[in-house]
């Protein structure tokens, strides 16, 4: 079985590529524990793991690193997977998070909170703005964005709308909350309106270890929910139709599997703020490297999350060091160029 | 073995596209369905396999209502192939792994990936196992669907002009390994197509639709001047070359057709639609 050899040789090479891919999202995630303005390096973090590093080398790679990059790797992957899902089941190259209205609602949420319901308020005296009740913000952001979803979902079920409506339908809903979180701003104090702004910005070093435990529960189980469905997204790509004919419950598991990247992407949004890129980008990078075949895709695009996130938080923190740059638009910098980069490089070529 | 008894369908409250269809077809057919554009043959096939839900009427797969059967346990009964092949980024042995899907559990076994691989062989698509289906021809994406269809292992296969895309000869194989594979599995084979000769050639029963129903059914004995002008509204002739019976269309012997009329013009020598695909 000439055929079924090579077949197994192909499978290999995936195997490997997403192991390398792997080993280098932890080699990243050790380099960013080691970068820092405080001077603590690799030697430092070997002594902390070993127990014999100082107090303040301890709190600083565990409490303040540590959470930070788990976090990139955590909302990396959870906003890479939630696009890639989106992507194969609306059929749409374009459908993330961000298109479909779920960050918008989340921008909408935490502006209500913060200018509404009061719950942030700029603070001259420390770095900036703190927000005084991130609860409130989160839970806001995160309403306002299965708000959304809901919408896009039951319009779409209430019409038995295609891919192509529910792909529109996010747009228009982003719209609306974008317009609505204008509103807000316009009629806000300017205090409340910096706090607004500095939380859309994004930052990953907004979360404790609870609320890093609740996003990383829910990533987990999404992931875990698509990977099971892995053969149903594969059927989807040779059109309805024909998923059909292969036994997929279409309607079921579009929705389903809408309903659950929505939810892991309107987690990690709450909880860290506005990140476009990664949602959007990182399934397609990925889909360079290993093709449409979701059983390699989906963890190769969690990685990609994970490691573009990694990295683009690390080259935040450390470009005009001590201050940290918004990791929103450190995302932007750094996948757009790579991303214009793959996708002609290849078109060249086929 | 497919039974379909009072089958009607239209879409949302619009006017009916089948209207009481019913029809048997045997294990170990090989069932043409042919008929004018817009007649439902597309449509009848999607109903039997329960991609589109039929409005009224049942459909029996092997004796058991369709409906009553899961999507999953239809599957491993009846395959389906979709009117134009699939242009996606996954490997051709990928593309035609999902025919396995219906059986296998998380992972394909090694006797999945074997059927797979002899599936691959027998529409002679070996060399380009590890390509994208995306970067092959219609021709080719058309066959990788054909072998994904029979990696599934049907009872019951179902194509919608599985032809449109093939050159002479590759019409020609595929309709062979298609008759060769109803005989040596004991499989029914339902072929919607357009080509009347390739269909007196390699099937041996002939289903005409007209104005949404069966029109008519049966053996060789159906495909008569009669009832090809009729359905296609075109007058031909049947005739046997060399023991091979033809049906050669004789418009211009029409009355108002051909000569005098503009319609000659129109007659379908080749369908602009399938061209482009």
């Amino acid at each position: 079985m000439d055929t079924r050899l090579a077949y197994e040789g192909h499978v290999r090479r995936k195997r490997l590529f997403a192991a390398a891919l792997a080993a280098l999202t932890v080699a990243a995630a050790v380099a960013a524990l080691c970068a820092g303005s405080s001077g603590l390096g690799l030697g430092d973090l070997v002594a902390a793991l070993a127990g014999r590093a100082s107090r303040r080398a301890s709190v600083v790679l565990f409490n303040i690193r540590l959470p930070r990059v788990v976090t990139a790797v955590v909302a990396g992957a959870g906003l890479a997977s939630a696009g890639l899902a989106m992507q194969g089941i609306l059929k749409n190259p374009l459908a993330s998070a961000s298109t479909l209205g779920i960050s918008q609602g989340a921008a909408f949420g935490a502006s209500f909170a913060i200018v509404a319901l009061g719950a942030g308020l700029q603070n001259q005296s420390l770095d900036g703005v703190t927000i005084l009740n991130p609860y409130l913000v989160s839970a806001c952001a995160f309403a306002c964005s299965m708000l959304s979803t809901g919408i896009v979902l039951g319009l779409s079920r209430l019409r038995s709308a295609t891919p192509e409506s529910m792909v529109l339908s996010g747009v228009a809903l982003s719209t609306l909350f974008a317009g609505g979180t204008t509103l807000l701003q316009y009629f806000a104090a300017d205090v409340k309106v910096a706090a607004v702004v500095f939380w859309s910005f994004g930052d990953l070093g907004r979360t404790s270890w609870r609320e890093i435990a609740v996003m990383s529960a829910v990533v987990a189980l999404s992931l875990a929910y698509h990977l099971a469905n892995r053969w149903s997204y594969n059927a989807l790509q040779s059109g309805e139709d024909q998923a059909k004919g292969l036994g997929v419950n279409v309607e079921r598991s579009r929705l389903v599997g809408m309903l659950v990247s929505s939810l892991a992407a309107a987690v990690v949004v709450s909880y860290v703020g506005i990140i476009n890129f990664i949602g959007l980008v990182a399934p397609h990078i990925a889909r360079r490297f290993v093709g449409g075949d979701y059983r390699y895709l989906l963890p190769a695009s969690a990685l990609t999350g994970a490691l573009l996130l990694l990295l683009a938080d690390t080259a935040a923190r450390l470009v005009v060091a001590p201050v940290i740059l918004p990791i929103g638009a450190i995302t932007s910098f750094l996948g757009a160029p790579l991303f214009l980069y793959l996708l002609f490089r290849r078109k060249g070529t086929s | 073995m497919i039974s379909v008894d009072g089958l009607g369908f239209s879409y949302g409250s619009g006017a009916a596209i089948l209207d009481r269809v019913a029809f048997d077809a045997a294990a170990g057919r090989c069932v043409a369905v042919l008929g004018n554009n817009g007649a439902g043959k597309s449509t009848l096939v999607k109903c039997v396999a329960r991609i589109l839900e039929p409005g009224s009427g049942s459909v029996y797969v092997d004796g058991e209502d369709a409906a009553s059967l899961g999507r999953r346990e239809l599957a491993r009964r009846v395959a389906y192939v979709a009117q134009r092949g699939s242009h996606d980024r996954l490997t051709v042995f990928d593309s035609v792994l999902l025919g396995r899907t219906p059986h296998m559990g998380y992972e394909p076994g090694r006797e999945d990936l074997d059927i797979v691989a002899s599936a691959i062989d027998r529409l002679g698509l070996g060399g380009l196992a590890l390509r994208y289906v995306d970067e092959l021809s219609g021709g080719e994406a058309q066959k990788v669907a054909l072998a994904r269809a029979l990696a599934q292992r049907p009872r019951t296969l179902l194509l919608d002009e599985p032809t449109s895309n093939l050159d002479l000869r590759n019409q020609y194989e595929t309709m062979a390994i298609l008759r060769d594979e109803a005989a040596r599995s004991n499989m029914c084979v339902i072929v919607v197509m357009h080509d009347l000769n390739l269909a007196l050639r390699f099937c041996d029963r002939f289903l005409f639709m007209k104005d949404r129903t069966v029109y008519a059914y049966g053996g060789p004995e159906v495909v008569d001047e009669g009832t090809v002008r009729a359905v296609y509204g075109v007058p031909v002739a049947v005739e046997t070359v060399r023991g091979v019976p033809v049906v050669v269309p004789m418009p211009s012997y029409g009355e108002g057709l051909g000569e005098q009329g503009g319609l000659g013009r129109r007659l379908p020598v080749a369908e602009p639609e399938e061209e482009s695909a």
